[in-house]
């Protein structure tokens, strides 16, 4: 299980391989602490989770690099590849939903 | 700390079921305006309402005022703007900080804030409610910024000193946010356009404005918007007897489950939402 | 070849900011304990063991292969936590009490699923004593209150970012910081803090009809302070051995043409100075060894 905050140089590899969960947020979004906190509990119920967070304040390059228009965004990926895309607030159940579908799918 | 209810609204179905939870000694989370339910305030006189005869609006929210101070209870005067369900409650956004809660009672009443066309369709994408959040995405670009409320001009200029260019829609005159780069009113916002993503918006005049996004700051937050999936019906939260909604935890009274808007529905769901939540509170594992 | 830029004013007398007291500053923080045990329990999992169990329980970690006509239930080698419903309820109540090695069809909705147990893991998690917590070889944690510690450290570094008080602390020493230092002004510098404090109030006062209650007199002091501050920094940066050079300014308007692509890098120099540059950066130099003073003896304080 990990939680890491990626830089434009580590994201690459933090992502290559299998399935992880990418948390794109700002210094200042609120709404995205909140995200954050759902995301970091579940690691606790599901310790294979990988998820990366990126503060597209610190790193606008990997904003732009993947069209962040909004934040909260989180992206699952499977090997690199993304699955999904979702933009704003999600609960638990919706995550864990997801989950479920893209690591077992 | 975790409560074992956040309250969202401060009006007479609120009102009933913070009394009640109070009485089974529930940590109550009160989120409201301290001067409690402006629709009450501004009706002259109610009839209908059994045991207390013809009271007048004004009189009914000073005494539910004198009865929430009697029985302890605080109210909150922080906006909710949004809030998440997780497996061990919620988590509430009030102002800028971050709330727990076990159970949520939604006591917003009847809506009255309906979305521009296209806002809905390009959130995300364009339009945003959270100025924090998302305003530098817009730094040196243009937008539109509606401004619902003087309570929010502060976020407009916070807007204004990063965007490059702002067109400021105010429902109200006497804007006083004043920049050489923000342009007040010119005209009446009727629609945000785009496909994928906001490219500009139409006025009620018929001119159209270019630019790469728009900020909506209303105070009233449609439920749907405030908590995802939530089922609605029309503008109404669907609720059954025990007003639970569809989310586990969460419950709705008041106006905002809908029709009649009548104080003594309100005051009635807010009492049987109550005792749904502390039955329900008694069935979570320890 | 870069040349270093100087601030022309001098202090000629720095106070020892470190000496001003802001305990009554250190209030409004208390421990979340619920976020703290659930710290705690991070870390227990990190470093506690994986054990191979022979029976499935719920709570344990399966691999398993298995085989369906569904694409879903037809897999080779994949982990499963028992119980949570990520996988498949249904599959995961039935596996309950099946032994590694055993196979077994079971039903899904009415499809049949053929599952083989490979492997079991249990976590076991440590209890929290010195010498279990020793034997993690965390950095500078070496018993249950240093992991304490540890975590509510995390929790107070939020507290400094996101509550007030920090803030209030950092402004006072400020205060403090300009009312007992000595500084000599360069006449050009406070000239063109005159110059900013005028431009400054009239961007305020256009853009908040409240802040009108901001005089001219006013904004001039905290000019007029940023400068006193920025010629305290120039002597804390020397003290250092750190300077400004012509390539740093060069950096920050590389930074300011990036962000403003509407205007000409020749309208952003005039706009922004490299004499107003080099007051910004001392006086931020200040800011930051403030802030630095504030935080550690705010995490003295409240890391306990």
């Amino acid at each position: 299980m990990s939680v890491s905050i990626a830089t434009k140089e580590t994201y690459p590899q933090l992502t290559a391989e299998g399935f992880t969960i990418v948390d794109f947020y700002s210094t200042t979004c609120v709404p995205c602490k909140m995200l954050s906190r759902v995301l970091e509990d579940l690691t606790l119920d599901y310790p294979f989770l990988n998820i990366v967070k990126v503060n597209i304040t610190d790193e606008p390059r990997l904003g732009v690099d993947h069209e962040i228009e909004a934040v909260p965004t989180v992206l699952f990926l499977k090997d690199g590849v993304e699955l999904e895309k979702v933009v704003g607030l999600m609960d638990e159940d919706e995550i864990v939903e997801k989950i479920s579908a893209y690591y077992y799918g | 700390m975790m409560y074992d209810v956040a309250i969202v609204g401060a009006g007479p179905a609120a009102v009933s079921a913070a009394l009640t939870l109070q009485v089974h000694n529930k940590s109550i989370l009160w989120f409201g305006s301290r001067k409690l339910s402006p629709k009450v305030e501004k009706s002259e006189r109610i009839a209908n309402y059994p045991g207390v005869a013809m009271v007048t609006g004004p009189e009914l929210n000073r005494r539910y005022a004198e009865q929430i101070a009697q029985a302890g209870l605080q109210i909150t005067e922080r906006q909710v703007t949004n809030i998440i369900s997780s497996r061990r409650g919620f988590l509430l956004q009030g102002g800028d900080e971050i709330y727990d809660a076990r159970t949520v009672l939604l006591a917003t009443g009847a809506v009255s804030a309906k979305g521009f066309a296209g806002e809905e369709r390009l959130l995300g994408s364009g339009v945003s409610y959270c100025a924090t959040c998302d305003g530098f995405l817009y730094k040196g670009k243009t937008i539109a910024v509606f401004c619902g409320s003087r309570e929010f001009e502060h976020e407009a200029a916070y807007l204004a000193e990063l965007a490059g260019r702002v067109y400021l829609f105010t429902p109200y005159d006497g804007c006083g946010v004043e920049r050489e780069n923000v342009v007040v009113n010119p005209g009446k916002l009727k629609e945000i356009t785009g496909d994928e993503h906001v490219t500009g918006v139409e006025l009620t005049d018929g001119t159209s404005l270019e630019l790469s996004g728009v900020f909506v700051l209303r105070s009233a937050v449609a439920p749907g918007t405030l908590l995802r999936g939530l089922n609605i019906d029309g503008s109404d939260i669907v609720v059954n007897r025990r007003m639970e909604t569809n989310k586990p935890g969460c419950f709705a009274a008041g106006d905002c489950t809908g029709r009649p808007y009548q104080l003594a529905k309100a005051v009635g769901e807010g009492n049987v939402a109550a005792h749904s939540i502390v039955a329900y509170l008694a069935s979570l594992p320890k | 070849m870069a040349e270093t830029i100087r601030l022309k004013s001098r202090a000629v007398e720095v106070y020892d900011f470190r000496r001003v007291d802001i305990s009554r500053f250190i209030t409004g923080f208390a421990v979340d304990e619920a976020q703290l045990k659930k710290d705690l329990e991070r870390v227990l999992r990190r470093y506690g063991r994986q054990e191979d169990a022979a029976q499935v329980c719920e709570g344990d970690t399966v691999t398993l292969n298995c085989r369906s006509d569904v694409g879903r239930y037809n897999k080779t080698g994949v982990p499963v936590p028992v119980g949570k419903g990520l996988f498949s309820p249904a599959l995961e109540e039935q596996m309950v009490g099946m032994a590694r090695g055993e196979e077994r069809t079971l039903t899904v909705d009415g499809t049949a699923v053929t599952v083989e147990i490979v492997r079991i893991r249990r976590a076991v998690l440590p209890e929290l004593t010195d010498e279990n917590v020793a034997s993690f070889g965390m950095e500078g944690v070496t018993t249950a209150d240093d992991l304490r510690r540890h975590c509510i450290a995390r929790q107070v570094e939020g507290f400094l970012l996101e509550d007030e008080n920090p803030d209030m602390a950092a402004a006072f020493v400020w205060q403090e910081l300009a009312k007992n230092s000595q500084v000599e002004r360069d006449p050009g510098e406070c000239a063109r803090v005159e110059v900013r404090a005028d431009a400054k109030l009239r961007e305020m006062t256009a853009g908040n009809s409240a802040a009108a209650g901001l005089d001219l007199e006013t904004m001039r002091r905290i000019f007029v302070t940023e400068l006193d501050l920025a010629a305290v920094g120039a002597e804390l940066m020397e003290r250092d051995g750190a300077t400004l050079t012509t390539d740093d300014y060069a950096a920050y308007l590389d930074k300011l043409t990036e962000a403003y692509p509407g205007r000409t890098r020749a309208e952003l120099m005039e706009e922004h100075s490299v004499e107003a540059f080099v007051i910004e950066r001392c006086a931020e130099y200040t800011a930051q060894a403030i802030d630095g003073y504030v935080a550690e003896t705010f995490r003295r304080a409240l890391v306990k």
